[in-house]
């Protein structure tokens, strides 16, 4: 009896901790023989065309070179830059380790324009131009920082506290300038390059939602079955 | 048996805290003080501020600005972090003293201050963003202002050159900067800087209250948070073409003089922790001593609506 007792004891303690982490969410670990999702984002719509953007503000040092509209960048074949992919939901995995997403601002455009770290990340803010930037941090259109970088070599430090794309823009009269820091609460997820393609390794068997975002075409998913150590393929296309 | 019991019982428990943990978008029950805050929040703050705590109440049309809209937590008064939740004493502080220059009053005379506590209480439960906080806000470090604080407005002078607060507030601070045309708030409304000639403003009048402004920035609107700009060394001061194109040549030699005593930035990395607090905290009361300076009666009658001594007194 007094050892149905304890054992009562102990799997309601573990039932308890087990809901616990279900509230914490991931669960980060060491994956072995994980599997990739990898794959190409692609559209139907046709590449629009290569405009500058009018430089209403501080011309001497925004314009010096020609500033092209970043929002939607599509290759020959209708590859997608710039889309977000992720594993949807994923609950447990490899480590998620934060790093730091360095936002550079260099003759009034934000390098990289999109990227993505895990949550706790360190977001780090520059300026090489000798103008009025103020970075404007947005999460679903509410301030989460905002931060002045009125001189050459002006820095700050801000962290991605919770998961969501965060939208950066300036309020100083630059309204051509947005970049998208991307943070989510596990380690699997993507940017897309040029050539439309994204690759996500350690990924424990499984089947899987696959999401991707994108500033102007919206969101849409797929699914895929990784196999332990095998590599699984997946096309998304947004319209 | 007794075991038996004891253990069911843990086991409940546990399996219970785990599952309320579980649930954490679960409401918490409403404590006392959040309903008598709903009863004067319906009775006092409702007519401006709406009862969904909107901003939509039925006088905020007639308003400007209008009424906070409580909804997403945003707020342009505070002690902490740009982009962080205000702290209770913060939300306090605007309902004893009210909002100079808006429809806000104070209501210090008007309400106990149980009930103006339970407001704040009942106000909160407006944003989700108070009930999904980790841990309770913050308030930054607010130094003692510095007993020259007079002597540092020359100083300022120059600062708000170099850090460009023209682009938005103009050269004489007038809220007529080239940057004006395109300021909007997170609500997309359009908004203008302050006209800092004027008073009163509206976190306060004096230096601490100016200070905190350029220190933690307004939340929701285009001001941004200036303590990091602050630790800027001196190689950044030294491009003044942005600022001889807007106030002409004119300015440059007294700006490069400045610039010569600055820092570089290779010696404010290396500094200690506390030197470096202190580098950006001096800068900034340069810069709130400056737009102390700033205000300027522009007609007799302005004495009638502007700060008398005691009408906009601090807490």
């Amino acid at each position: 009896m007094r050892g149905l007792g304890r054992n009562l004891a102990i799997a309601g303690a573990f039932l308890g901790v087990a809901s616990l982490a279900l509230a914490a969410g991931y669960q980060g670990g060491t994956v072995s023989n994980g599997g990739t999702v990898s794959g190409v984002v692609k559209t139907t719509k046709k590449p629009p065309e290569k405009k500058a953007v009018q430089i209403s503000k501080d011309p001497s040092v925004c314009g010096k070179k020609p500033i092209y509209d970043e929002s939607l960048i599509i290759g020959k074949k209708g590859e997608l830059a710039n889309a977000v992919v992720w594993i949807d939901g994923i609950a447990s995995g490899k480590k998620l380790e934060p790093t730091t997403a360095v936002v550079d601002q260099i003759g009034c455009v934000y390098t990289p324009h999109v990227q993505a770290v895990a949550v706790g990340s360190a977001i780090e803010l520059r300026s090489q131009d000798a103008v009025l930037h103020n970075v404007h941090g947005f999460l679903d259109e509410d301030t989460v920082f905002n931060i002045a970088l009125p001189n050459k070599g002006s820095k700050s430090k801000q962290k991605a506290e919770d998961a969501g794309i965060i939208k950066l823009k300036c309020d100083a009269g630059h309204v051509w300038m947005s970049a998208y820091v991307a943070a989510f609460d596990h380690p699997y997820f993507a940017v897309t390059g040029a050539d439309g393609s994204f690759k996500i390794g350690d990924v424990p068997a499984g089947k899987y939602k696959v999401m991707v975002w994108h500033e102007t075409l919206g969101q849409t998913s797929g699914t895929v079955d990784v196999s332990a150590g095998g590599t699984a393929t997946l096309e998304l296309s947004l319209k | 048996m007794i075991e038996v019991r004891v253990g069911l019982v843990v086991a409940a428990l546990a399996a219970a805290v785990g599952v309320a943990a579980a649930q954490d978008d679960l409401p918490a029950a409403a404590p006392a003080s959040v309903e008598r805050g709903r009863a004067v929040y319906e009775e006092s703050c409702a007519p401006c501020h709406g009862f969904r705590g909107d901003g939509h109440g039925s006088a905020a049309r007639w308003l400007d600005p209008r009424p906070r809209d409580f909804t997403r937590g945003l707020y342009k008064l505070r002690s902490t972090a740009s982009g962080h939740l205000p702290t209770d004493e913060d939300l306090l502080r605007v309902i004893d003293v009210g909002v100079p220059g808006t429809s806000m009053p104070g209501w210090r005379d008007e309400l106990s201050e149980s009930d103006r506590r339970a407001v704040v209480a009942y106000v909160k439960t407006f944003a989700p963003r108070f009930t999904r906080a980790r841990k309770p806000p913050e308030p930054r470090e607010l130094p003692a202002p510095p007993e020259d604080l007079a002597s540092l407005r020359a100083e300022g002078a120059a600062l708000y050159q170099l850090m460009k607060c023209w682009d938005c507030h103009g050269r004489e601070g007038r809220g007529d900067g080239p940057a004006v045309k395109t300021t909007r708030d997170d609500w997309n409304r359009r908004i203008d800087p302050a006209d800092l000639t004027r008073r009163p403003l509206r976190w306060g009048q004096d230096a601490p209250a100016i200070y905190e402004i350029l220190d933690t920035g307004m939340n929701g609107t285009p001001m941004p948070s200036y303590y990091d700009a602050a630790l800027t060394g001196r190689e950044g001061f030294e491009d003044l073409s942005a600022i001889t194109t807007h106030y002409g040549k004119g300015v440059a030699p007294v700006l490069q003089k400045w610039v010569a005593q600055m820092p570089t930035q290779a010696r404010i990395d290396e500094m200690s922790e506390p030197d470096r607090i202190a580098l950006a905290q001096r800068r900034l009361w340069a810069l709130a001593a400056y737009v102390m300076s700033l205000r300027k009666p522009r007609c007799w009658t302005d004495w009638l609506f502007e700060d008398q001594p005691g009408r906009y007194a601090e807490p």
